[in-house]
């Protein structure tokens, strides 16, 4: 288990900067961008997870109710999602902005219009 | 003590107001009538440097930590999230809030209808900033590092109708958000080994343990984030793109705080976190960081002489000086790191100055075009004044207190065993410095030739074009259309005029006050004291707390006699390179050297996919180096 989530990590973080550094597309780039981001969030809650431990909601318990995952690395992955979804809304932004200006969504393209 | 007893309540606030604000700012700008906005924009800029002034005062004896709720430690384990202030962290905090209120001043008359979103997005990237600079916690400082991050993208796309700022705020938000992300994964490690995300807790911890391969990459990923924020080499690609079309108020809070909130993360780090380890070599470390710095300082310095683009050209400047910054910090001792705080405060108000005097002149000439500007000076004397002063003291005028720092820095490296460290830094800054006092020479002095531009192959990385020039105001676009040849355009207003000039005036005071460098010394003892930190943070009650931790590091005379005059040698030397880059005489000269570093233009070619690679690159190099250092 745990070493089919590292390895997700591991694969996802490279697959999406290997998306990021050869994409042709900005909407592609940013959902690349995306997969990228999403490697973080697994690490984290991996990092965070106990085999057998139960959702950290402390309130109407049983008597024994066991491990529990860690609430603080869920706590983390919640603000990078959020963090992830502002920079993703930003970039698709200025991506519409670039399709208005340049009528291409080639990340290269805006190279060539500054020369 | 009383002093800190009240300022304790400043420490929270000097967030809250501005992010407070900025949510006002955002919400009832439309029911504001214009002056009402950018008044309260910068009244709320000033009152938040206010606060971080008195925490700096109050927090010079020991750190000041505020727990959130008053979740205070128990038996030694941290539980709440705190604020650990230290005077090199409140000095930072208020530099940001200097520049801040001088470009919210700046803006009154340079965008034609300031939004109240532009004004929200530079209170939210102030309480970033200080957030930063404050904060004790690990995820604290990534919430900060990103609220920081998100802003500047936004405020680099301010302009999004031009493709130049569009390319540079696409290029700015990948790679910064990429560093982003493996902040977090360090961030994640640190908490999978030590169970903590308070740095004081997590660097006792870690307390003479041997770095495993979980902590080498933790290091590898924390540090190459910042690094990417600090825009070292080879982290760096993003940043003439972002800084060469950025909104000019926009350039002044990066050129001055940003980037530089990059290094004192990875010294905030180093000192709390990573130094503690046993088996970690502090001489390799230094090597590391040196040569980092080292790099930057010169790359940065070549390319801003190949550049004609005066905001491109100016964001080289400030690499180059980010990289001399890092060999402060990266001598790992508290000279070092005094040094290199005097001089990002010196610096920092003048590349801000710098920024501001150029946006005069595009305000008023409609270019930023080095060679397109040439002999139009006229009726711009002041700003003339302004970008030559700027550049000297770049060069370490004495005595403003960027000579100070230099002199400091110098002293740490000669402790270190570096002497040969003051030439690196002595070449990278006379180069930057030179550069700079080429285009106002040109600029306002009409030297140098007119049918440059084609034929110079040191225009190769320069895009240097009028499209690049999108008008931030229709009043450039007005200036462009009518065409008048000369004489009497349109008075520069004084919100525009007087901001640099107060920004230098600000560098002149601080580097006459005496015992500055003292003040830093101790600043930056206070601030590389781990056991001190520890203890302030995790102790029961911060109230019984030994005083210590002030030492005071000598600063001989002798040397400062010295630094002085290397000071000046330094400030005649820009003005020779300046003069050389000029002369017709040494056009051979030049061609040969612009020849020469043409594949260093080259890989600056501006092309998101490159500069991720070369991320991914850096990253790598970093696990290597930290594995070598650490291990």
């Amino acid at each position: 288990m745990s070493a089919l989530a590292y390895g997700v990590v591991a694969w996802l973080f490279v697959i999406g900067i290997y998306g990021v550094v050869t994409s042709r597309n900005l909407i592609h780039l940013v959902v690349c961008l995306s997969v990228a981001q999403s490697a973080t969030d697994i690490l984290l809650l991996e990092i965070g997870y106990r085999s057998g431990g139960h959702a950290p909601v402390f309130v109407s318990l049983p008597a024994h109710p066991g491990p529990a995952v860690d609430a603080v690395m869920q706590a983390l992955a919640l603000t990078d999602v959020v963090v992830g979804a502002a920079v993703t809304a930003l970039l698709l932004a200025l991506a519409v902005q670039v399709h208005k200006r340049a009528g291409t969504l080639d990340p290269d393209a805006l190279r060539a219009t500054r020369d | 003590m009383d002093l800190g007893v009240s300022a304790s309540a400043l420490v929270p606030a000097s967030i809250a107001v501005p992010l407070a604000g900025a949510a006002l700012m955002a919400g009832f700008s439309r029911l504001m009538p214009r002056w009402a906005r950018d008044l309260s924009a910068i009244a709320i800029a000033l009152a938040t440097t206010t606060m971080t002034l008195i925490l700096m005062a109050a927090s010079a004896g020991r750190p000041m930590i505020y727990w959130f709720s008053g979740w205070r430690p128990s038996a030694g384990m941290a539980i709440g999230i705190d604020y650990a202030v230290g005077p090199l962290g409140a000095g930072m905090a208020s530099l940001a809030g200097v520049l801040a209120s001088a470009a919210l001043v700046y803006c009154w008359r340079y965008f034609d209808s300031a939004r109240g979103r532009h004004h929200a997005l530079v209170l939210i990237f102030l309480a970033g900033s200080v957030d930063f600079c404050l904060t004790g916690d690990l995820f604290n400082l990534f919430v900060a590092l990103e609220l920081v991050a998100v802003t500047a993208f936004a405020l680099t796309g301010y302009n999004a109708g031009y493709p130049a700022p569009l390319q540079g705020a696409i290029n700015f938000a990948v790679t910064n958000s990429l560093g982003g992300m493996t902040v977090l994964m360090g961030v994640g490690f640190l908490y999978a080994r030590t169970g903590s995300l308070n740095l004081a807790q997590i660097g006792q911890a870690l307390t003479g343990r041997h770095a495993d391969g979980l902590v080498v990459a933790a290091f590898a990923l924390l540090t190459g984030g910042f690094l990417v924020k600090a825009a070292i080499v080879p982290f760096h690609f993003w940043l003439p793109d972002a800084y060469g079309s950025a909104p000019i108020p926009v350039c002044v809070l990066f050129a001055g705080v940003m980037s530089e909130l990059g290094l004192f993360a990875v010294m905030r780090l180093w000192v709390t976190v990573f130094s503690g380890l046993a088996g970690g070599s502090g001489p390799r470390m230094r090597a590391v960081l040196l040569g980092f710095g080292i790099l930057t300082a010169v790359v940065g310095a070549v390319m801003a002489l190949a550049q004609l683009h005066l905001k491109r050209m100016l964001a080289f400047v400030t690499m180059s000086h980010l990289g001399i910054y890092l060999i402060g910090v990266g001598l790992l001792t508290p000279l070092g790191l005094a040094g290199a705080s005097l001089l990002v405060i010196g610096d920092g108000l003048a590349k801000s100055a710098l920024f501001l005097g150029v946006g005069v002149v595009q305000h008023q000439r409609a270019s930023v075009s080095e060679t397109k500007l040439r002999g139009r000076g006229r009726g711009l004397a002041v700003t003339g004044g302004t970008l030559v002063l700027g550049a000297l003291v770049l060069a370490d005028l004495p005595p403003f207190v960027s000579s100070a720092g230099h002199a400091l820095l110098v002293d740490a490296a000669d402790q270190a065993g570096l002497p040969w460290m003051e030439t690196v830094i002595a070449l990278s800054v006379i180069a930057a410095s030179g550069a700079v006092l080429r285009a106002a020479a040109r600029i306002w002095l009409g030297w140098g030739d007119t049918e440059i531009s084609r034929t110079d192959p040191g225009t190769a990385d320069d895009p240097g074009e009028e499209a690049e020039d999108r008008a931030d105001t229709p009043v450039a676009e007005r200036a462009q259309g009518s065409q008048e040849p000369s004489g009497q355009q349109r008075r520069v207003p004084l919100t525009m005029m007087l901001p640099p000039l107060a920004l230098l005036a600000i560098g002149l005071g601080l580097g006459l006050t005496s015992g500055i460098a003292d003040h830093a010394a101790a600043a930056a003892a206070a601030f590389s004291d781990r056991a001190a930190y520890a203890m302030a943070v995790l102790g029961t009650h911060s109230g019984s707390m030994p005083p210590g931790g002030r030492i005071v590091v000598p600063v001989s005379p002798v040397a400062s006699a010295g630094g002085v005059l290397t000071d000046l040698g330094q400030v005649l030397a820009a003005l020779c390179v300046a003069g050389i880059a000029l002369d017709r005489r040494a056009l051979r000269f030049r061609r040969a050297l612009a020849v020469g570093t043409g594949w260093l233009r080259r890989l600056h070619s501006g092309l998101v996919g490159d500069q991720v690679t070369w991320l991914a690159a850096g990253l790598a190099l970093l696990a290597a180096l930290g594995e070598w250092a650490l291990h």
